[in-house]
Parts: structure tokens; C-alpha cells; sequence
């Protein structure tokens, strides 16, 4: 019974992966005729500057997205699994964001990052952390800042959900033994919650850094990259080579790098979660 | 430490987790809060500064405006109607493929059906856009390019793995004496899964289906790169093009952005329970 569907996944996702590994090993560029290149590609991206560029854009921004992801996830998960009433109330409503399309979640904080009509600039003014609306487009820190807010927010509600299952299976009983014994909150967090959910945490953390590391649908509706590449990253670098310059033969070989980041981010997870297996 | 015990105190207060709550609700809703503000805002309105939280007059000329309008003087209702043809599309085809695949190697176990399930979820760990343009060379050679059919060859391929991996997680879980009984009751092995194991998990197949559509529904790359027609762009890739060069008219891309956010705030406000389990199915134990 099981046997089309496999078939399935290996016609839709294994003669894809072959074809891009295939083709960046050829020169590919509609200019001159196509032919076997070797290692050409990689030789020439190795030397590229946008490259190392988008890499480490890619870096941070992916790192940025899961930190601020796992700030608001953990702590919602945390509350949410501290409350009595209204569980579901305040769930679905920390949902929401999660049905947001992420080309949308780009153009709604494009708007109110906005540097002469944003919201964000008037709040931030009323609240007199600011003294000069801040130019969130032109300051590349700042736009960095601002796609990762945009990516994060619709990361947030999945950790959330993860961590609060995790949290929910841990038995009353430890928390009670542990007060007995004088624990407060913090040692509580630190010596039961956190050690009980890294599972988990470990696995919402793999997947929102995996899935931000290549997402560029917010980077794509807020800045396009800018200003000045500084939210380059290498998604963008991969459509920007098939979709603009036409250069097939280089697009496979960032795909085929970025495959490599991506499976080396999980690796380092797994051996993580493997670790944490043997020892408790 | 008494500073530490005080601390632990109002950490450890009920009410904490309320108010903490409140205002990550507040942070995490206000884009939606402000998304709807907007369309609902004249386009004098929202070049206004400093910003007005509520209309000054309110109207819904960014809807039915007339040529302005997004439903009555834009594609944007064509480019609905394509994105609810590719996300339903792909939604079934994922969801019965997905069914018979996840049922199969629950049930019928063979040698190696354990590592084709973990290959299954693996896959979600390859960035779709690295199979970009693979994709687009495959869909060339077809002859797919430019149709809605080519973007939910792509679509099918980005939620089959996990949408198996989901329904693996609801089989493994439903009673195995249900499937006995009706096997001995004379039913074919179909029969048992048609006439006993769908209708008990109809929710929670739903579930998977819906979210299925979902991520249909949001995804923007593959159709932004396959179809170039505008009759045939889904809502993601509509929107995009309401961004102008000089003059942004922030209210229609606001009212377009609420129609593509509508669906699902609705499947989430009627079906969160489901949705959650579908999505966190074996992802604790792994």
C-alpha cells in the first residue's frame, strides 16, 4: 500500500536533488554553450565577495530570527502552561501569527517600520525612547533588525506550542518535591523545566533555524536585499542567480551550499539530542 | 538573596504569567491589529503623521472603492480564486496520497519501513529553495511553466513528507483491534481503511489537510518564479506587485494583505486544538 507513495517522495525530492547537484558542476549560463565545468563553479563562488557576504548575512539573520523566536516561545510556553483559565483563549490568539503568509508578515513590518509613516517610530517616540524617528530602511543594522522581527513573528507560535507540550507532560509531583525542599521559581526553571522540555526546545530550536536559515519571503517584501546588501542572504543570492542574471550553473552550486549549511545546522542539533538520550 | 527571594516571589505570582501573557498578546497581535486599521483607512489617511490607531473615517474604499478598490477595480479576486485552486488542489492530492503512504507503513511494517519514515521527515530538513531550480528545469521540460498545474507539482513536493510524517504519528495511535474487527467482519484491507480508520479520524486528517492548505496558501517563491501571467498568480505573488516604485498605496495592499491572512485566522480560531496536534505529532518524541 505503501509502495506508490515512496515512489512518490523519491521521483519529487530525490531527482530534484540530483539534477541540482548535477548541474553545478556545469557551466550553465545561456552566454556560452553549456558544458562540464567541474569544481568551476565552486572555485569561482569561493572567490565571490557577495557570497561570503550572503553567507554571513545568512548567518545572523538566521541566528537573530531563532534567538527572538526562542525569547517570546518560551516564555509564552512558559506562562501559558503556568495559567488556569483561558488556556485556550490566549492559545488561539497566540496562533494567529502563525497564518500570516510570510511575504505579508514582510510588507505588514515594512509599514510600520516605515521611516515617515510607521507606527513603530510614533510608539517608540511616545514612549521617548527615541528622540528622531530612526530611518529603519537606510541604517543597515536597523534593517537587519527589522526582517529578522518580521521572519521571527511568524516563527514564534510553533516553539511555542512544542515547548508548552513538553511542559505540560512534566508531572506535578517533581514541582511539589522540589518546593518541599525549598526550591523557588528560578531553581525550579533551571533545575526542572528546562532540563524536562530540552527535547522539545531542541527540536523547535533545529527546525525554526533550519527553516529561517533559508527563508527570504520577509527579507523579500522589506528590503530586497538592501540597503546596500546588507540583508543579502543566500536564499536571495540563489533566485537573484536563476531568476536575474540566469546563471543556472551557479545557482546550483549555492543550492547544493546551502544544502550543506542546512544539514550541517541539524547534525549539530541531533548530536545534541543524541547526546542529551544517553545521559538522562 | 532578599533582593533573589523577592524577585522569585513575583515571578512565581499567578498573576505574572497573565500580565506577561497580555503583553506578548499585545506585541504579537498588534501587526494584525494595525494590518486591518489600515485597510479600513483612507489613502490620506495613511500618509498621515503622526499615525492615527483608529480611522478618523472609517471606510472601506480600500475594498470597494471603485477603480481603487482591490475587489472591485483590481485582479486581486482572480488572484483568490487561483490561490484557493492551488492550495485546495494540493491539499488533496497530499492529503489521499499522504493516507495511503502513512497508512501502508504503519500497518503493513516491511523491512526498512521505519528508515522510509524518518526519510520522510529528513526531507523537510532540505531548503525548498535549493530544489528551486531543478524544479523550474523539470517543469520547463514539461511544458508546465506558466500554469497553475506546475506550481502545485512544486507545492505537492513541499507538503507531502511532512503531511506523512503527521498521519504516521495519528495511525500509530488508533486502536489496531478497530482494523482486526472489521477485517474479520469480511471487509478488504481498502474497505477497513475507507469505511473505519478515515471516518474515526476525521479530525485530525482535517487537521492535516488544512494545514496542508495553509502552507499552500502561504508560500510565495515557486509561484513568483514559475508563472508570469497575471490571471494566474496566486494572492502572495499578487500582492507583491502592489508595492509602487514612488507612491505605495498602503491601504489596498493593506485590505489585499487581510484577505490573504483571513483564511487562516479562520481555520486557526475553529480548528486550533487539531491543528496543534496535527503539527506537534511526534515531534516530542523525536
Amino acid at each position: 500500500m505503501s509502495l506508490p507513495g515512496l515512489l512518490l517522495l523519491l521521483l519529487w525530492v530525490g531527482v530534484p536533488l540530483v539534477i541540482v547537484v548535477v548541474i553545478s558542476f556545469y557551466r550553465y549560463d545561456f552566454i556560452r554553450p553549456t558544458k562540464f565545468y567541474g569544481f568551476g563553479n565552486y572555485i569561482k563562488l569561493f572567490h565571490d565577495r557577495v557570497f561570503w557576504l550572503a553567507v554571513k548575512n545568512t548567518f545572523i539573520f538566521s541566528l537573530g530570527s531563532t534567538f527572538i523566536t526562542f525569547l517570546f516561545g518560551f516564555t509564552s510556553a512558559w506562562c501559558l502552561s503556568r495559567i488556569d483559565r483561558g488556556g485556550t483563549f490566549f492559545r488561539t490568539l497566540m496562533m494567529l501569527p502563525w497564518a500570516v503568509p510570510l511575504i505579508v508578515s514582510g510588507f505588514i513590518w515594512g509599514w510600520m517600520f516605515n521611516p515617515t509613516y510607521g507606527v513603530i517610530n510614533d510608539i517608540l517616540l511616545k514612549l521617548g525612547a527615541i528622540k528622531a524617528p530612526l530611518d529603519f530602511t537606510a541604517d543597515p543594522s536597523l534593517a537587519m533588525f527589522s526582517v529578522i522581527l518580521a521572519d521571527a513573528w511568524t516563527r514564534i507560535p510553533f516553539l511555542t506550542i512544542l515547548v508548552l507540550a513538553g511542559l505540560e507532560r512534566i508531572p506535578a509531583e517533581l514541582y511539589e518535591a522540589a518546593r518541599i525542599d525549598g526550591a523557588d521559581i528560578f531553581h525550579e526553571l533551571r533545575h526542572i523545566s528546562i532540563p524536562m522540555v530540552k527535547g522539545p526546545l531542541l527540536t523547535g530550536l533545529l527546525i525554526t533555524s533550519v527553516f529561517s536559515f533559508r527563508s527570504i519571503d520577509a527579507i523579500f517584501s522589506m528590503t530586497q536585499g538592501g540597503p546596500a546588501k546588507a540583508t543579502y542572504v543566500l536564499g536571495l543570492y540563489t533566485v537573484d542567480n536563476i531568476y536575474r542574471f540566469l546563471n543556472f550553473g551557479r545557482a546550483g552550486a549555492i543550492s547544493v551550499m546551502l544544502l550543506l549549511f542546512c544539514s550541517l545546522i541539524a547534525s549539530a542539533y541531533v548530536y545534541f539530542l543524541l547526546k542529551e538520550e544517553r545521559w538522562s | 538573596m532578599v533582593l533573589r527571594r523577592w524577585a522569585a516571589r513575583i515571578v512565581d505570582h499567578k498573576a505574572t504569567a497573565y500580565v506577561l501573557l497580555c503583553v506578548i498578546l499585545a506585541v504579537l497581535l498588534f501587526p494584525i491589529f494595525w494590518t486591518f486599521i489600515t485597510s479600513f483607512k483612507s489613502l490620506e489617511e495613511t500618509f498621515h503623521w503622526p499615525p492615527t490607531y483608529f480611522p478618523h473615517r472609517f471606510t472601506f474604499e480600500a475594498y470597494f472603492g471603485g477603480r481603487r478598490g482591490i475587489l472591485t477595480g483590481s485582479p486581486v479576486p482572480i488572484y483568490l480564486m487561483n490561490s484557493l485552486i492551488i492550495s485546495l488542489t494540493t491539499s488533496f492530492v497530499v492529503t489521499a496520497a499522504g493516507i495511503l503512504t502513512a497508512y501502508g507503513l504503519v500497518r503493513y511494517p516491511f523491512k526498512g519501513s521505519k528508515a522510509a519514515l524518518v526519510l520522510f521527515l529528513l526531507t523537510r530538513l532540505i531548503p525548498p529553495i535549493a530544489l528551486l531550480l531543478p524544479f523550474y528545469l523539470i517543469l520547463r521540460y514539461l511544458g508546465l511553466i506558466n500554469t497553475r498545474t506546475g506550481v502545485i507539482f512544486y507545492t505537492i513536493y513541499l507538503c507531502y513528507p511532512l503531511v506523512v510524517w503527521m498521519l504516521k504519528s495519528f495511525f500509530e495511535a488508533f486502536p489496531g483491534e478497530l482494523i482486526d474487527a472489521a477485517l474479520v467482519d469480511g471487509a478488504s484491507r481498502l474497505g477497513a481503511l475507507l469505511r473505519v480508520v478515515i471516518p474515526t479520524m476525521a479530525t485530525g486528517i482535517s487537521a492535516v489537510a488544512i494545514i496542508a492548505f495553509l502552507w499552500t496558501w502561504n508560500e510565495f517563491l515557486a509561484p513568483f518564479i514559475f508563472i508570469n501571467s497575471d490571471v494566474l498568480k496566486p494572492i502572495t505573488v499578487g500582492i507583491y506587485y502592489f508595492v509602487g516604485d514612488e507612491l505605495t498605496y498602503w491601504n489596498t495592499l493593506a485590505a489585499a494583505g487581510v484577505l490573504a491572512i483571513i483564511p487562516g485566522i479562520i481555520f486557526f480560531i475553529v480548528a486550533q486544538r487539531w491543528i496543534v496536534k496535527g503539527l506537534t505529532a511526534g515531534m516530542g518524541k523525536m
